[in-house]
C-alpha cells in the first residue's frame, strides 16, 4: 500500500508523540485525545512503540568510552593506511578482482597459445631443408635479366632447362628484327583447376622465322 | 577564493559530534557494543577514505549514519541467517528463557523488535531508525535521506503502526 494513501491526521498522532507538530494544532490534537474525540488507543499503540524503542538508551558515559576505544582504534588503523599510500607504487599490493584475474589469466594463455602456433608454423623456423625450400620458394618470383648474344640463346635455354627451376622466360627481340609466322596462331591459357589446357594440335603448329630476303 | 579545508580538522570534528548518534543507532540495530564499535570503526574508516566528497559536517553525518545503518543491518541479517541455519542442522528450538525475571524478558523483547525492525520495508526502516534510534527531528531525517518532512513525518507514523501490528501479531509483552 502506498504512503501517500495514509491517513494525514493519523500521522499527526506520531508528530504528536515526537513534538514535531506546530502549538496550536498540538493543543487542538491532545485536546481530542482527552475528550475521546479522537480513539486514544491508537495512540497508546504507537506511544508503547516509540517508548519501548527509545527506552534503551544508552549512558552517555558508555557512548564516550566506546568512542575513545574507536578512536585509538582509528588511529591505527588511519596510520596503517597512511603509511600504505606514502609507499612507492612498487612496494604496494593491489587487489585485483576475482572475475578481472581470471579474464586476464585466459587471455595471456589464448596469447600464448596463438604465439606458440605461429612459432610452430612450417616456413617461420625449422630445419636447414626448410629453410633453403623457403629461399628457393621465393626466389622463384625474382625476376632477372641476362644478356646473352643470339648465338648463345640457345645454350642458356638448355641451362635453364636443366636446372628446371624457371617458370618464364623473356626474349626480348631487338626492335629492328623482322620476322614472319607460318602456320595458325593458336590462344594459349593457364590451365584453371579442374580443366586442362588445350594444346595445339600438329596442325596448329606456330613458328616464327626469320623473313625470307626478298632479293633472293 | 576556495579554501583548502583541513582534512584532519574535518576529520576529527566529524568523529567528536557524529560518533554518539552512529553508536546509538548501530547499537539498537546489532545488539552489542563489541559489534557496535567494529561496525563504528569500518564506518569511520570507510569516512576517512571518502571524506573529500562530503562538502560540510551535516552531510558527513547524514552519510556515516547510511553506512552505518546499512553495515549494521546486514550484520543483523547474516547473524540470523547463521541462527536459522544451526537451528536446521542440529535441530534445535528456540529455547525460551528459563529465568523469565524482568532483564530477560526485556532482552527477549528487544530481540524480537530488532528483528521486526529488520523486517520492515527499508523505506520505513530508514526513518524509524534515524528516529528512534538515532533521535534525529523530522528535518534532519528528511536531509539525511533527501525526502520532504512531510513525507518523513508519514513514514515514522506508518512505520509505528506496522511494528505494533506485527509485534501483537506475535503477542510480544512490552514491559512496564
Amino acid at each position: 500500500m502506498s504512503i501517500f494513501r495514509s491517513n494525514p491526521q493519523s500521522s499527526d498522532l506520531s508528530a504528536l508523540l515526537d513534538n514535531e507538530l506546530p502549538p496550536r494544532s498540538a493543543r487542538m490534537l491532545e485536546d481530542a485525545l482527552q475528550n475521546g474525540t479522537r480513539a486514544p488507543h491508537e495512540f497508546d499503540r504507537i506511544e508503547k512503540i516509540h517508548s519501548f524503542l527509545t527506552s534503551q538508551e544508552t549512558s552517555a558515559e558508555e557512548i564516550a568510552a566506546a568512542q575513545e576505544r574507536v578512536r585509538v582504534r582509528l588511529d591505527r588503523s588511519i596510520r596503517a593506511v597512511h603509511h600504505r599510500d606514502q609507499r612507492p607504487w612498487w612496494e604496494r599490493s593491489v587487489t585485483i578482482p576475482m572475475p578481472v584475474m581470471a579474464t586476464a589469466m585466459v587471455a595471456v594463455m589464448m596469447f600464448a597459445v596463438i604465439l606458440a602456433s605461429r612459432i610452430a608454423a612450417p616456413g617461420a623456423s625449422g630445419s636447414p631443408q626448410q629453410t633453403a625450400g623457403t629461399i628457393a620458394d621465393r626466389a622463384e618470383s625474382v625476376n632477372v635479366q641476362v644478356n646473352v648474344n643470339g648465338d648463345q640463346t640457345e645454350q642458356l635455354l638448355r641451362w635453364l632447362n636443366d636446372r628446371n627451376s624457371v617458370e618464364t622466360v623473356t626474349i626480348q627481340l631487338p626492335d629492328t628484327a623482322q620476322f614472319q609466322l607460318r602456320g595458325k596462331p593458336v590462344f594459349m591459357r593457364p590451365e584453371l583447376p579442374g580443366e586442362r589446357a588445350s594444346e595445339p594440335t600438329a596442325d596448329d603448329t606456330f613458328a616464327i622465322t626469320p623473313l625470307e630476303d626478298p632479293e633472293e | 577564493m576556495l579554501m583548502k579545508r583541513d582534512e584532519r580538522a574535518f576529520f576529527n570534528e566529524v568523529y567528536r559530534d557524529s560518533f554518539p548518534v552512529l553508536f546509538r543507532v548501530v547499537l539498537r540495530i546489532a545488539g552489542d557494543e563489541g559489534t557496535a564499535e567494529e561496525i563504528c570503526h569500518e564506518a569511520f574508516i570507510r569516512f576517512y577514505k571518502h571524506s573529500t566528497r562530503l562538502p560540510d559536517s551535516m552531510q558527513a553525518r547524514y552519510w556515516l549514519l547510511r553506512v552505518g545503518k546499512n553495515l549494521a543491518f546486514n550484520y543483523f541479517k547474516r547473524q540470523s541467517r547463521e541462527r536459522n541455519a544451526n537451528q536446521k542442522v542440529w535441530n534445535e528450538p528456540e529455547r525460551p528463557q528459563e529465568h523469565a525475571d524482568a532483564e530477560a524478558l526485556q532482552n527477549e523483547t528487544a530481540a524480537l523488535v530488532r528483528r521486526a525492525v529488520a523486517r520492515l520495508p527499508k523505506t520505513l526502516q530508514d526513518v524509524i531508525v534515524l528516529k528512534e534510534y538515532g533521535g534525529l527531528s523530522y528535518d534532519e531525517i528528511a536531509g539525511s535521506l533527501g525526502i520532504s518532512v512531510g513525507n518523513v513525518k508519514v513514514r515514522v507514523h506508518r512505520a509505528r503502526e506496522r511494528l505494533a501490528r506485527e509485534l501483537e501479531a506475535e503477542d510480544v509483552h512490552f514491559p512496564e
